[in-house]
Parts: structure tokens; sequence; C-alpha cells
């Protein structure tokens, strides 16, 4: 109606202030991530593909302009932002495929800023907030992986520190971080719940030895060996036997998976642009399957919207942060598969192969992506919660 | 009706399993792949002895006159071993090619490759037509005694190692199959890194001089032929490997222990399982189906077509959903798994991408655009 200004009711857009934070970093990004800059800094053996020193001074540089801490509260140094905007940050850095999604922040914040005292979260989250540390999260085991009631790696106070013994397995950056985050069984006796705590140790240490284990996609897992290691007093962090709920409490996190979003998204759109420059735009299936790869996008950033808007309103979205994972990480198998079959035995080809088309992205995409489905709470795991939280169905007896 | 192999048949698959089992456990699988030449040349050997390389060709051509079935047959031993070997590029493609066109004057270089002395590759997939025979546009100019090449091929499994290779090429007469020496002039190999790590290369020929073999234009029947009786060894081979990534999946999830039980007790993991059982059956049955159809001399393009679609869908589904069920080990190089979810992956473009599958199997049903 002329003259009367639409307001709308529902609006899946992002608040103003949050598009142009998001173009911000996207233009950040864009330089950062060029050609010329990224020029010789590929690592295949590392998950970011790039070097250690490129990843450390991209944090660094992202830290300066407040970004890693964007959602910290401000009395912590942070920028005090809602999460949607750590979640923005996240979906960029994977659109731009910048080593700067595991970021200490990223895996050890919610920990640190929830269960840290004063005097640790002085000591670390001014580096953390800064770019300056790399931290990981180590709570998997050989025998402890969606069922982490069975960790055995214990921990018994000695002197006034611990003696660490056990096996931590599967970790993401061990081989570079300073610390890492872990839970170990402190009471032996006690039900699992009730007798582990959890930890933040500094991985020099000794009696700590990092292997490096190649993976599936050439880069390499870390698995951490803790061999009657001495930790101090203060490596304990929140409270003694307290670190099952610590750890459920810091899985519930910022989860709207944008990350996965961003990924997705950029790859979709390679897809499409080469299908535009080719016969393939052309084809009648090709088109169909682009189509509904697009739709199912749409639907994937749906899901990690509402997550995000639910955060921000101070609410935990158990179930919805579920389906965001699930068909985040389905999605981006899917829009792999097609990008292997679109681009015909040269998508087959690996990074730095001659003759491989955006430089083996879908090669290295067709491999990698089995892994999000898996792990951070494999999808089994994530439908039974979405049946249970979000269903009220009856589990298994 | 009789689904039961004959005992030679049998027996065939039990000596190539038994064989397999002894010298390429998924370690020396492994350390196959990783090194040079990216096979085992003592197992190759090994396989020139038996006479298996000899089944793709006719015995009349000096061969054993292998049925499809045959050939199927080692095709599934080497995909559930994930065995790296030469079979199709070195076997099914060169060697039948050069049984097939090749004339009294190959004999001898038949032989030798037949025995694994002599190592042959195939030429055929190029940057825009990576599987169709008729879409070749490697030049094939003749020059006073012999022919010059001039174009590129892609894919050219094991070629790094091989000492010739047969290319397909196109004159002004059609479609032709060429000898050329790996070693000719004007011919540069360039390795390529696939996640089949079937050690590829691209061959870029500029003037290379080759020997035309069979008759100027005249390749495509003949090359058709056993182009597609290696395609139904290759689903073959991806139905043996995603029978052995179910098997190692199951293995895994009777013992494997969390929440207090087996994790294959789940339902979520049991459905999988029968899922992938089904996936992994039907492309047991597409594969052979079409080969004994081929043996047969029935009309077999629809089936030889829909074994394409049924073994890639499946190998492909298979693999992911073992991994699935693994969880966070399976993703560790030095588990099996991942031989069996690679060779799926980088298999299923060779028979072309799954649009023209399809799109083959709808000609074979005859559905014309009306
Ligand atoms: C690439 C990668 C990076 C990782 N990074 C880290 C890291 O940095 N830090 C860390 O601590 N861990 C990490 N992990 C480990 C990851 O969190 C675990 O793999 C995950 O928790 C699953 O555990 P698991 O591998 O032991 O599988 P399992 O728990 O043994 O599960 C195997 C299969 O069984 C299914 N299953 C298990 N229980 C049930 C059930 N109740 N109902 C139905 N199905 C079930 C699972 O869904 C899965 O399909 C990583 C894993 C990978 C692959």
């Amino acid at each position: 109606m002329k003259g009367r200004r639409y307001t709308p009711g529902v609006d899946f857009e992002y608040p103003a202030e949050l598009a142009a934070f998001q173009a911000e970093v996207r233009a950040f990004f864009a330089e950062e991530m060029a050609p010329e800059r990224t020029r010789g800094q590929r690592d295949p053996r590392d998950l970011t593909g790039y070097s250690e020193a490129f990843e450390r001074a991209l944090q660094r540089r992202a830290g300066e302009r407040g970004y890693l801490g964007i959602s910290v509260p401000r009395e912590h140094g942070g920028g005090g932002r809602p999460l949607s905007y750590k979640a923005v940050f996240g979906f960029e850095a994977a659109y731009h495929d910048a080593p700067a999604i595991d970021t200490a922040l990223t895996l050890v914040g919610s920990q640190v800023l929830g269960y840290a005292d004063d005097r640790q979260r002085e000591r670390y989250l001014p580096r953390m907030l800064a770019g300056e540390v790399l931290m990981s999260v180590a709570y998997t085991e050989p025998e402890a992986g969606s069922d982490l009631t069975r960790i055995q790696t214990s921990a018994r106070r000695e002197g006034g520190g611990f003696v660490i013994d056990g096996v931590k397995a599967l970790v993401t950056g061990a081989h570079k971080s300073e610390y890492a985050c872990l839970v170990a069984r402190t009471d032996p006796d006690a039900p699992p719940r009730r007798g582990m705590s959890m930890f933040l140790v500094d991985l020099r240490g000794s009696g700590i030895r990092v292997e490096r284990r190649e993976t599936m996609n050439r880069w390499t897992l870390g698995e951490i060996h803790f061999e009657s290691a001495r930790v101090p007093g203060d490596a304990l962090l929140g409270e003694w036997n307290r670190g099952w709920p610590q750890m459920a409490g810091s899985l519930l996190a910022e989860r709207s998976g944008m990350a996965h979003m961003g990924w997705a998204t950029r790859n979709l759109e390679i897809l499409c642009a080469h299908a535009r420059g080719t016969e393939l735009g052309g084809r009648g299936e090709v088109r169909e399957r682009l189509a509904a790869l697009r739709c199912e996008l749409a639907t994937g950033l749906h899901f990690a919207k509402r997550v995000m808007w639910r955060q921000d309103r101070g609410e935990v979205p158990v179930h919805e942060a579920s389906m965001a994972k699930v068909y985040a990480t389905e999605l981006l198998q899917r829009i792999a598969r097609l990008g292997l079959e679109l681009l015909g035995p040269e998508g087959t080809l690996y990074r730095g192969s001659p003759s491989a088309p955006y430089d083996g992205l879908f090669a290295w995409e067709a491999i990698e992506r089995i892994h999000p489905t898996l792990s951070v709470g494999a999808n089994e795991l994530q439908r039974d919660a979405i049946a249970r939280a979000g269903l009220s169905l009856p589990g298994d007896p | 009706m009789n689904l039961e192999f004959t005992p030679s048949q049998s027996s065939l698959r039990d000596e190539v399993r038994a064989l397999l089992e002894q010298r390429c456990d998924s370690q020396a699988a492994r350390r196959a792949e990783a090194g040079e030449p990216g096979y085992d040349p003592e197992l190759w050997a090994e396989f020139g002895r038996r006479g298996w390389l000899g089944l793709p060709v006719p015995s009349a051509r000096g061969g054993a006159g292998g049925s499809c079935v045959e050939l199927a047959l080692v095709g599934e031993e080497l995909g559930r071993a994930a065995c790296p070997l030469p079979w199709q590029t070195g076997a099914l493609q060169a060697g039948a090619a050069l049984g097939a066109l090749g004339g009294a004057s190959e004999r001898t270089r038949l032989a030798a490759a037949l025995r694994g002395e002599l190592r042959l590759s195939f030429a055929l997939a190029e940057p825009d037509s990576p599987v169709d025979p008729a879409g070749v546009r490697l030049e094939a100019a003749p020059s006073a005694d012999r022919w010059e090449l001039r174009g590129v091929k892609r894919f050219v499994g094991f070629a790094h190692s091989a000492e010739a290779f047969l290319a397909l090429a196109r004159s002004a007469a059609g479609v032709g199959l060429f000898w050329v020496e790996a070693g000719a002039p004007g011919l540069e190999r360039v390795r390529l890194d696939s996640i089949a790590a079937d050690a590829p290369c691209e061959l870029r020929f500029d003037g290379a001089p080759a020997e035309l073999l069979g008759a100027d234009g005249g390749a495509l029947p003949e090359i058709g032929t056993l182009l597609d009786r290696a395609a139904v060894a290759l689903c073959a081979e991806l139905a043996g490997g995603a029978r052995a990534a179910l098997d190692y999946a199951l293995d895994y999830v009777r013992r494997r222990q969390q929440f207090g039980r087996a994790i294959g007790s789940f339902q979520a993991i049991r459905h999988r399982a029968a899922d992938m059982l089904m996936q992994a059956d039907a492309a047991r049955c597409a594969a052979y189906e079409a080969a004994t159809r081929l043996d047969a001399g029935l009309p077999a393009e629809l089936h030889v077509a829909m074994a394409q679609v049924t073994c890639t869908h499946a190998a492909q589904r298979v693999t992911a959903a073992a991994h699935q069920m693994m969880g966070g080990v399976g993703f560790y190089a030095d588990r099996d798994l991942q031989l069996w979810y690679r060779r799926a992956r980088a298999a299923a473009p060779l028979l072309g991408a799954e649009g023209q599958r399809l799109e083959r199997v709808a000609k074979a049903l005859e559905l014309e655009a009306g």
C-alpha cells in the first residue's frame, strides 16, 4: 500500500549491524586470503591446509581487529556482541578457506570463560583474544568416543599438582597447540559422571608426547600420550570432579554450524559457476541437481539462523542445533559428491596436481566431508537428540 | 536360471583370492600404492605365470580366451583386496586391444605382455572426453612410413612405468589404435596426483611417432567390445570393494563397545548395515548379469549400462556408510577402509559421469525425446 512502510514480522535477514560486520569480515578475509598472500603457504599435513606460521599470523591479525573474541563479554576483554557475530565470523572464515575456524576461543573459549578462576582467565584470555595461542580439545580416547563415560585417562593429586596418565586420540591440531583442554578420571571409585575433572594442560610439559597420525586426507590428527605427566595445580579448570557437567556445558557453546554453511555456500557457488561456464549448465539433470542443492542450502541456512537467533536471545537450542549440524554436514557430502561427478576424472586430482580443477578442492572435499558427520557428536546421536528433545519420543529401554 | 559359478570359475576365484591373501594384504597394498611403480611387479608377473593376463585375449590370438565372468571374478577379488594392479589398463584394455587388433608382427609383443614382462598401458581418456572412444580427438597424421600423434591423453594408469602405450587417436578415416613407445620423442609424461593413487599420468603428444594397429580408422567396433568387458570387470571390482568395506566395518561394530554394548547392536547401525548389504549384493548381481549376457552374446547394452549405474552408486554409498559406522578411527590412513572409499570415488568417473551413465540406460530403453 502506498505510503505505508512494509514492516515484516518474521525476518530472515541479518540486522543491519550484523550485516555490516559480515561485510567487514568478508573484506578482511578477501584480502588476507588473496592468492598473492597465500602463495607458498600451503601445508597439506595440517587440516587447515596452511602452514602454522601463516595460520598464526592470520589469527593475530584477526585478534588485533577484535574478531576472535567478538562475542566474548566486554568485561573479559571481548567485543561483547551476541553469539551471532561469532557465527558469522565462522561462516566467512570457512567461505574463504581461512585457517581461522579452530581458534583457541572457538574450541576452548566456553570452558575458560565458564570455569577458569580469575588468575587462569588473566593468564589465558588475553592471548586467546589476541590470537597468540593455539589450543585443542582432547576429550576422545581410543575406548571413549560417543560414550565419554568410558574415559580412562587418570589424574591424581601429587604435591601441589597432578600426575596424568593415559591416551587422548583424534585430537585436531594437537601437534601445533600450546594447550589442550581435557577431561580425566579423578575419582576412580565414583560413577564416571561424578568422578572426572577438566584440565587445561601445557602440551610442552614433560611426560607428554604428541604423535601425529596421518588421516586418509593426508593431514594429521594428534594422539596425546601422558606418561606420568606432572602438571601444576593450576592446570585444573573448574571444580574437582565436576568435569562431566562442565564438558557437557561446554558442548553447548555456539552451535549454529555456520562454518559448515560457509563451506557449503562456497562449494555450491563454484559448481554453479562451473556449470554456467561449460555445457553442463544446459544439461537437464545437472540443472536439476544444482537446483535441488540450492534449495537444500537455503534450508541449511534457515536451520543455522534459527540456532543463531535463539542463542542471541539467551536460549540454549538443543534439537534445533542438532538439526542444523546433521543437515549441514550431510549437505556438505552431497555437494562434494556432485562436485566429483561434474568435474569428471579431473575432479579426483588432488591439491597441487597438474590439471586439478579448482586446485583439487573437490577431491579434498570428497574425502574430508565424511568427517563432520561422525565427529562432534556423530549424526546418529544427534538424531537421537532430535527425537528426544525435539519430538519427546521415548529412548531405548 | 543358475546362480552358481561353474567349478572352473569357482576355482579361478579361489586361486586369485588365495594368492592375493598371501601376497597383497592391506599392508602390502598400501606399500605398493605408495611406492614405485604403484603396484607389485612380482605379483603382476605371477598373474602372467598363472595365465591370468591371457584371459582377456582370445585363444586364437594366443591368449587364454577367458569369459567376461572370469574377468569379473578376477576384478571382484582385486576390489575386495583393494590391490593395486594394472588389471584394467594393462590387461583388460591394452593387452586385449593388442590381441584384438595387433597383426602377426605383434605376436612377440603380445606374448611378452601376457607373461607380464612387457608393461603396457592404455590411453583413452582426454581432457573433455573421459570415457567415450567415439569422442577421441587425439590427432593421428600419416608421415613417411609411420604416424605422428598430437594432443593430450589423461588418466593413463601406471603410465610412468609403462614401456609402451596403446592409444586411440583420430585420423581422417576415423578412430584407430596406435602403438607408441614410452620413450618416443615428442611424448611427455606428466605425473598426476589422484585420490585413486593408481599413478595416473597425462600424456602430451607433440608429433610422437606411432604405429597403426589394425585398419586406419577401424578400431571402434573391437575396442568398444573390449571396453564393455573391461567396464563390467571394473563394476565387479567396485562390488568386491563394497562388500569388503561392509565386512571390515561389520567386524568393527561387532567388537566396538560404547554405552555398555557393542555398537552393532544399535538399531541405527543395524539398519545402515542392512542397507549396505542390499547395495553390495545389488552391485554384484548387476555386474555378473551384465557379464553373463556379454558371454552369451545376448543384447547387453542395457545391462552393461545398468551395472555401471548400480555398482558406482553402491560402492560410493557403502564405503561412505562404512565410515559412518566406524567413527573416528576409520579416518586414520592406516585403517583399511580408506582404500575402498578412495577407489570407489576414483573409479566412478572412469565409467562416465552419473548423468551419462543414466543416459546410457535411458538410451537402451529407447527413451527418445518426443
Ligand atoms: C577428523 C576428526 C577430528 C576430530 N577431532 C577431535 C578433537 O579435536 N577432539 C576430540 O576430543 N575428538 C575429536 N574427534 C573425535 C570425535 O569426536 C569422535 O570420533 C566422535 O565422538 C565419535 O566417537 P568414535 O570415533 O569413538 O566413534 P564411536 O563412538 O565408536 O561410534 C562409531 C559409530 O557408532 C555409532 N554409535 C555410537 N553410539 C551410538 C548410539 N548410542 N546409537 C546409535 N549409534 C551409535 C556412531 O554414531 C558412529 O557411527 C575427531 C574425529 C575426527 C574423525
